[in-house]
């Protein structure tokens, strides 16, 4: 997700912070509470410390409806099955930092050879400018989790 | 060569270090680590000990010849650690990639 993105709430967005009326899990609502309109994506990183999968509750509050991307042509996409499990690895393991290697996987064909070389490709990135450990632990939790898909 | 040429040449060379100053920062923000990050806070300290060796370059004809002549050896012993570390950096990215 491009950090410099800005969300505003929705009618439904506002309608949830003021009366609970769709139930929110408190991560999401906590994601929702901290869109106001002018902080852009690498700011509510900042805001929501603790909070490391900040990326993947906008997209789903996006897609959902709470909240909508400003003066841009973003629109949320859903990730599904191996796809999503990998850029959740890089969120969690990377953290703020996880931007370039979710956008990669994002872009990357649902092949297991083409995953195979997309994950290669963000180790050498991350361990070029994140960091080399993250890099080696990344690649390694990605590659047991896409052999037990093939097998 | 002229006290006039050797100015115009001090000033070019202060205003393309600085450029490389705003160069080195801005790429900073995009490498918080790693192995280019590491080394680019080595040569983001190297870049800036050189900006500010250059801009002061034009001001330094105060100074004895003996201390001057300290000033530029300190300048080429920091340009030579500044070419180990790019050679080294750049051997490295191509160690990785190559991988």
């Amino acid at each position: 997700m491009d950090s410099k993105l800005v969300f505003s709430k929705t009618p439904k967005g506002e309608e949830e912070i003021e009366s609970r009326h769709y139930h929110l899990d408190h991560r999401y609502r906590l994601a929702l509470i901290l869109v106001d309109g002018h902080s852009d994506v690498g700011e509510l990183h900042d805001k929501a410390e603790g909070l490391s999968e900040l990326a993947t509750l906008l997209e789903t509050l996006a897609l959902q409806g709470y909240i909508v991307a400003g003066a841009s042509d973003w629109q949320p996409t859903a990730e599904s099955g191996i796809k999503k499990e990998l850029i959740d690895f890089a969120r969690l393991i990377l953290g703020k930092d996880a931007d370039k290697v979710c956008k990669k996987l994002s872009e990357v064909e649902d092949h297991h050879a083409d995953l195979i070389v997309a994950i290669a490709q963000c180790q050498k990135l991350i361990s070029l400018t994140i960091d080399e450990a993250k890099g080696r632990e990344f690649a390694a939790k990605c590659t047991i989790l896409l052999n037990k898909r093939h097998t | 060569m002229d006290i006039n040429a050797t100015l115009i040449i001090s000033i070019a060379a202060s205003f393309i270090m600085l450029y490389a100053l705003f160069r080195v920062i801005r790429l900073k923000k995009e490498v918080p680590g790693g192995i280019v990050g590491h080394t680019w806070n080595l040569l983001l300290g190297l870049v800036v000990l050189f900006a500010v060796g250059y801009v002061a370059m034009p001001f330094l004809g105060e100074l004895s010849q003996e201390v001057l002549r300290l000033v530029v050896a300190l300048i080429f012993l920091f340009g030579a650690i500044y070419v180990v570390l790019t050679i080294r950096l750049i051997h490295r990215v191509i160690q990785i990639l190559s991988d």
